[in-house]
């Protein structure tokens, strides 16, 4: 587990790690960063997967992201009981796949539908192309996107749609393209909610039957579930006669949501009464937990008990990185010559290090720093996209490569190349279902049979394993091409591939070849590497929320826009004349700070509470005031000025 | 839980889309009947290929399993479905990502839908012929894969036809005893285990079953010839062959320490299950096969019954191996009993068995039977036949072991008395149409419910169940006499007249009681009670069978017969010679014939002989029987004319269930026997 022999021994007379690991009634568990409640969650689960008698019951963990699903995962796979867990009749995965899988998909299925596929970014694309033209051009002309095609009821009204009433053409229009493609089987994430709740309406006998099922639930990361995923669990397991157990684990200080149009749960509000702190983090040092907490908009008394000494080196002081418009691509470079500075050779290849961003998008080219794209021009905020489909097949290659991350097992490659072929295809007119019980591979064996086409594909798999993944455009040009569109027209029964399959097939970049002098080298993966010409640290380059639940050696948060600089509305906090989300004012009462705000704070409390050894900010040099950088050094940060040259 | 519906394609005798073979199943116990190689091995067959089977032998797909239509290729893949109905909530739980959704008449209906799936490999000179079978769920295949651990929830028990239930129930190694034992309450449950750091136990009594091996274990490690044993192995041999600062040791005891489970199925493994005459457990007297069978079944289902999850189907082929007709009576009612009881909890056991034994067939209700017939399944219950509520409730009072023959049968000849019972058989031989050959039942149903029995074979929608392709004949008689036949047969006194109906209730009937198409409306009655599909009912062209065969050109052999009937007593006690009687039979028939009557009061004075003169028609049947084989046998008589002597109702009747005959030749037209002529009313 990583926990060692007394991982769960009490410390300084708290044993609330123990206590916790016990508890088996419905609980939250209000854990701070680094706190391990994905560690006590799965010991947890190896614990009663050891004991579990039931052949017809089994334990529901719901996760929020994929990512968290894999970790829990691949964790619970170094016993063999914790394998168990991930089988029948257990569930470990997404509330979204929990809610596919259990309620929606049986149930449209039921209803004939055969789905195809859900993923908004594929439904929306279908239904927009199903819109008469001058439907479109009514909704681009009131600046309605594809987002006005999801819907928010069984009967496919509701969503936003601007101005357009239900008594207008263009309204009607809407209903049609999302019934259309609802029934060729393309539904939205959040559409499937819509159909479980439609399920447990008409049929209420549901609810007993998953209690039954499932009569203990785990659900980790409970604090950023929405207000619809929020409310279904709670009917689901909670609501009325004999509830299932439930135990929840977050962190309310960490509630960021995926997109701006998600909110917070109103049902159900975790932590809610039951609540068990954990406030001992085992990954940062006091140090570090002094100058973070203040950002938690609920503080808590973070315990600085880690970080262990694996890495066999001591936490360093933060630092802030200071830089004007000319000078912010020299952000990182400088970051990598601290982390240089700072960690010897040993500690600079095992270490985990990375920058990031509260907004990785690219938007307008002023207000320097908006976005990742600032600090660094070629990072491709789609390979750092987990829940969306990669627009092309390099990009599909490239997020394998990602995920895989030397771990040498070849399935996540496999498979990217194989999901990219039946995207391509799909793309070309070919039908293929994405609800499918085999993995895109298998499928694509299946298909292609004793077909020539099934030679190219083996060819191409054989190309992709051999350069694990990293195709030049040489290959792709000599070889790997000609086998894609081999496929390609095999799978959709198209001989001529059109625009949107060629552009889908466009050639991988070649790396290195950003234009200007700064020629910082980045790739489709997203990894920034020190020094360009003799690399001894990579950084890794992402969202702050693709790190989410991640631990790093090193973090560095660099400043970002929406609406204002994040870090620069955070100053107050930074130089600790503000903290926590409320204040007292003069009549004794408590005032929270704007929703905005709010939001700041949860989002870069999330980020700076990563790193074990070294946490760096980087923001504008001109936001900091007189005496404002005195203060900050006072309190302990070391100031870097990416303006001046590096004294050599 | 239970399965309402199995759908097989492509499995053997199964073909695909309409060939498809489709059998519709109720909780409880249902029995397939039909011939041979109808089809119910291949029905269980697939049930045990998708649900598996808990003696852990695997059934395998062979290539020749896939279904190959007449003239074509093999099918490619066999596709199997099974339909559960009535899940419990636990039911319901366990498979809650499977579920497809009804909604039957408002009312919901969860189902669980599993399609098991398996494709031939067509590689060339692959070495593994078949693909891995696939367990997809949902209405249409397109739900989730099940996966081992459901799929483990529905394993069946599978009971196979010759079972040798001795060795099932001895001990051994995997023995099935003991997994059924390992599996049982009150093995594990009772007593206490043993804990060898205490003092030893007062009472060994108390101690569990595992509890006593390990004890057992203890003492034997503690016997004092086994310590001696050692001790001379450790200091006579091993000794001598160590080295002084490593010396060898040796432990003698009984291999343990392994888990608790592995522990206890060894010992289980010791075990043998042996039936005794009295419960004298001392007796070494062993019962026969049939009583280890009975067994054997008994503790298959004492396991099933104490199940607590999991879906319980018993599959048993032939129960009857090796039974007596009493004990198949027993075990058939203590089936029907074990699949009504509710388990603890809540689930039925379904039963599926497949039969050969009539004991058995009339032992059940009939709407619990389903034939099995060319690769389809015809459910016998209520609603799928043309038979009606009361004649349910007849069958099953009258249906007993000599008539469920008919559900064997490849044919069916359903006769309402003896003569026809014992006559017709001999008939069809004589044509050459053996009726065992044929594979035809004779069913006797003695007077009632003729039409009953045939439409048990009649389908109440022929369109969507197809035909049963098993053809009955019904005979039955007009029972319409020549209007001069009542003062012949004795119906009447000489001189009386014929009482008028109303106010007579006089049963028989004259031709003159129907004027003009009456009489073949009563003929087209009597046919229509059960004609149709496979089923045709054959109607006495004039009266009664004996009169008929008289009327058609037996009539000088149905006196010979009656006669002899008439004469049976003295003959068997010798007071009178078979040649006397067959002389003075022959000189009476001679004085009616030169007495030139038409041909139907001839023939009404030689039936007057079992209606007026009492010769019994049973022991006529008999004679009439002899008098043509013999005949045959000397040649004085051969096929083809007898054919023409017959009536042709008859000769029809004999052409339904085996095969046509070639028609007769063209030039003789007297081959025809004449239509029925109204002859003159001698009493007029």
């Amino acid at each position: 587990m990583g926990l060692g022999p007394d991982g769960f021994a009490p410390v300084d007379g708290d044993d609330s790690r123990f206590q916790a690991m016990l508890r088996l009634d419905t609980v939250d568990f209000e854990a701070c960063p680094g706190s391990g409640k994905t560690t006590l969650l799965v010991a947890k689960l190896a614990v009663l997967a050891m004991r579990w008698p039931h052949r017809q019951q089994g334990i529901c963990v719901l996760s929020h992201t994929n990512a968290a699903r894999n970790e829990i995962g691949a964790k619970l796979s170094n016993t063999a009981a914790g394998i168990a867990l991930t089988r029948y009749p257990h569930f470990v995965g997404t509330i979204h796949s929990f809610v596919n899988e259990y309620l929606a998909l049986p149930w449209l299925r039921s209803e004939g539908v055969e789905v195809r596929c859900v993923d908004t970014q594929i439904a929306l694309a279908k239904r927009w192309a199903l819109l008469p033209g001058n439907t479109r051009w009514a909704l681009q002309q009131a600046n309605l996107t594809e987002s006005c095609l999801i819907y928010t009821q069984p009967d496919y009204g509701g969503g936003r749609t601007g101005n357009f009433g239900s008594h207008t053409p263009t309204y009607q229009a809407i209903v049609a393209a999302r019934r259309a493609s609802s029934e060729q089987g393309y539904f939205c994430f959040d559409e499937m909610f819509i159909w479980a709740n439609q399920l447990l309406d008409q049929h209420s006998q549901t609810i007993p039957t998953l209690r039954r099922r499932f009569p203990l639930v785990f659900i980790d990361e409970a604090q950023d579930n929405s207000e619809a995923q929020s409310a279904l669990l709670h009917r689901l397991f909670r609501d009325g006669d004999a509830p299932s157990r439930r135990q929840r684990f977050g962190d309310s200080n960490q509630a960021i949501y995926a997109s701006s149009n998600h909110s917070g749960a109103t049902t159900d509000l975790f932590p809610s009464e039951a609540v068990h702190p954990m406030p001992r983090s085992y990954r940062f040092g006091q140090a570090l937990a002094d100058h973070v907490k203040g950002l938690g908009v609920v503080p808590q008394p973070l315990v600085g008990a880690g970080p262990s000494n694996h890495l066999g080196t001591d936490p360093k002081a933060p630092a802030i990185f200071l830089f004007d418009d000319g000078t912010v691509q020299a952000v990182l470079p400088r970051y990598g010559q601290h982390l240089l500075d700072s960690f010897n050779g040993a500690v600079l290849e095992s270490g985990v290090f990375t920058a990031v961003a509260g907004v990785h998008e690219p938007g307008e080219n002023d207000r320097i720093p908006r976005a990742m794209g600032h600090y660094v021009p070629s990072y491709d905020p789609t390979c750092a996209r987990k829940e969306s489909a990669p627009s092309s097949f390099a990009q599909y290659l490239a997020r394998a490569r990602f995920e895989t991350a030397g771990s040498g097992n070849t399935d996540k490659l496999v498979n990217a190349t194989a999901a990219a072929l039946l995207a391509a295809s799909e793309l070309a007119g070919g039908r293929h279902d994405q609800i499918a019980r085999k993995s895109p591979h298998r499928r694509i064996v299946d298909a292609l049979g004793d077909s020539d086409a099934g030679g190219s594909y083996l060819a191409l798999q054989e190309n992709v394993l051999a350069h694990q993944g990293d195709i030049t455009s040489a290959i792709w040009a000599a070889e790997a091409r000609a086998h894609i569109e081999a496929v390609v027209r095999q799978l959709s029964g198209v001989a001529a591939l059109g625009g949107d399959v060629v552009t889908f097939l466009s050639a991988p970049l070649p790396h290195a070849t950003v234009a200007g002098e700064a020629a910082i080298i980045t790739r489709t993966d997203n990894l920034f590497a020190y020094p360009t010409d003799a690399p001894q640290v990579r950084i890794r380059l992402g969202s702050i929320h693709s790190v989410k639940g991640e631990t790093h050696t090193a973090t560095l948060v660099l400043d970002s826009f929406f609406h204002n600089h994040h870090l620069n509305e955070l100053k107050p906090w930074l130089l600790g004349t503000k903290s926590g989300g409320f204040s007292t004012n003069r009549r004794g009462k408590q005032v929270f700070e704007g929703p905005r705000i709010l939001g700041r704070l949860k989002l870069h409390y999330v980020a700076m509470t990563r790193p074990t050894h070294l946490l760096c900010l980087a923001m504008r040099k001109d936001a900091f005031g007189e005496g404002e950088l005195d203060t900050l050094a006072s309190r302990g940060w070391t100031i870097i000025d990416c303006c001046t040259p590096v004294q050599t | 839980m239970y399965i309402a519906e199995i759908r097989i394609e492509n499995f053997r005798l199964f073909g695909a889309g309409d060939q498809a073979f489709v059998l519709p199943l109720t909780q409880g116990l249902t029995a397939l009947v039909g011939e041979n190689d109808a089809g119910k091995t291949a029905v269980i067959d697939a049930l045990r290929l998708v649900l598996g089977t808990r003696d852990q032998e695997i059934l395998r797909l062979d290539p020749m399993d896939f279904h190959q239509p007449a003239g074509a290729e093999h099918a490619e893949q066999i596709c199997i479905r099974l339909t559960f109905h009535g899940l419990t909530i636990a039911d319901r739980g366990a498979f809650a990502e499977f579920l497809t959704y009804d909604t039957i008449a408002g009312a919901t209906e969860t189902a669980l839908i599993v399609t098991w799936v398996a494709k031939r490999n067509a590689k060339e000179g692959s070495s593994r012929r078949v693909l891995p079978p696939e367990w997809r769920t949902g209405a249409k295949g397109d739900g989730p894969l099940l996966d081992l651990g459901a799929r483990s929830l529905l394993t069946a028990t599978y009971l196979r036809p010759l079972r040798d239930a001795e060795r099932a129930m001895s001990a051994g190694r995997g023995s099935r005893l003991s997994q059924i034992l390992q599996h049982t309450k009150e093995i594990r449950d009772t007593g206490t285990p043993f804990n060898k750091f205490a003092d030893p136990p007062d009472d060994p009594k108390m101690l569990s079953v595992l509890g006593l091996g390990d004890y057992a274990s203890h003492l034997f490690g503690e016997s004092e010839g086994i310590k001696q044993a050692r001790k001379r192995l450790n200091e006579d041999y091993l000794k001598p062959l160590s080295f002084a600062n490593d010396l060898l040791h040796a432990r003698i005891g009984v291999a343990g320490a392994q888990e608790d489970s592995l522990r206890l199925r060894q010992l289980l493994e010791k075990l043998e299950l042996a039936l005794t005459a009295s419960s004298d457990a001392e007796s070494t007297h062993t019962r026969g096969l049939g009583s280890n069978n009975l067994l054997f079944m008994a503790c298959e289902l004492l396991l099933l019954a104490a199940e607590s999850d999991g879906f319980p189907l018993l599959l048993i082929e032939e129960p009857e191996a090796h039974l007596h007709p009493q004990r198949q009576l027993r075990l058939m009612s203590f089936l029907q009993k074990q699949a009504e009881k509710k388990r603890a909890d809540g689930q039925h056991i379904q039963i599926i068995v497949t039969t050969h034994s009539p004991n058995l067939a009339s032992d059940l209700q009939l709407g619990k039977l389903v034939l099995i017939e060319g690769g389809r399944a015809f459910p016998l219950c209520e609603g799928k036949t043309k038979l009606g509520a009361s004649d349910y409730r007849f069958l099953e009072r009258f249906l007993d072991v000599t008539k469920a023959n008919l559900f064997f049968a490849r044919a069916v000849l359903i006769v309402e008395g003896d003569a026809e019972n014992i006559l017709l058989p001999v008939i069809a031989r004589l044509l050459g149409r053996d009726f065992h050959h044929h594979g035809v039942s004779v069913v006797n149903v003695g007077g009632v419910g003729l039409g009953r029995y045939a439409r048990v074979f009649m389908r109440e929608n022929e369109v969507q169940d197809g035909v049963i392709n098993i053809p009955v004949a019904c005979i039955t008689d007009m029972d319409v006499m020549p209007d001069n036949a009542p003062w012949i047969v004795g119906k009447l006194e000489e001189g009386q007249p014929i009482p008028v109906r109303p106010p007579s209730k006089r049963q028989w009937r004259i031709k003159a009681d129907f004027p003009d198409d009456e009489l073949e409306q009563r003929r087209a009655e009597r046919k229509a009670k059960a004609s149709g599909q496979k089923v045709e009912t054959f109607v006495a062209d004039e009266w009664t069978l004996e009169y008929d065969l008289a009327f058609h050109g037996l009539g000088k052999h149905v006196y010979r017969a009656a006669s002899l009937a008439i004469a049976d007593d003295r003959l068997s006690a010798g007071s009178i010679t078979q040649a006397a009687t067959l002389a003075a039979a022959d000189a009476a028939y001679q004085a009616l014939v030169n007495a030139a009557h038409d041909q139907a009061t001839l023939a009404s004075h030689v039936y007057a002989l079992f209606e007026a003169d009492g010769a019994s028609k049973a022991m006529g049947a008999q004679y009439l029987a002899g008098l043509l084989e013999e005949e045959i046998a000397t040649g004085t008589l051969d096929a083809e004319s007898l054919r023409v002597m017959l009536p042709a109702y008859i000769v029809a009747a004999i052409a339904h269930v085996t095969g046509p005959f070639p028609p007769p030749p063209a030039e003789d037209g007297a081959a025809q026997p004449d239509p029925p002529v109204a002859a003159p009313n001698p009493a007029a």
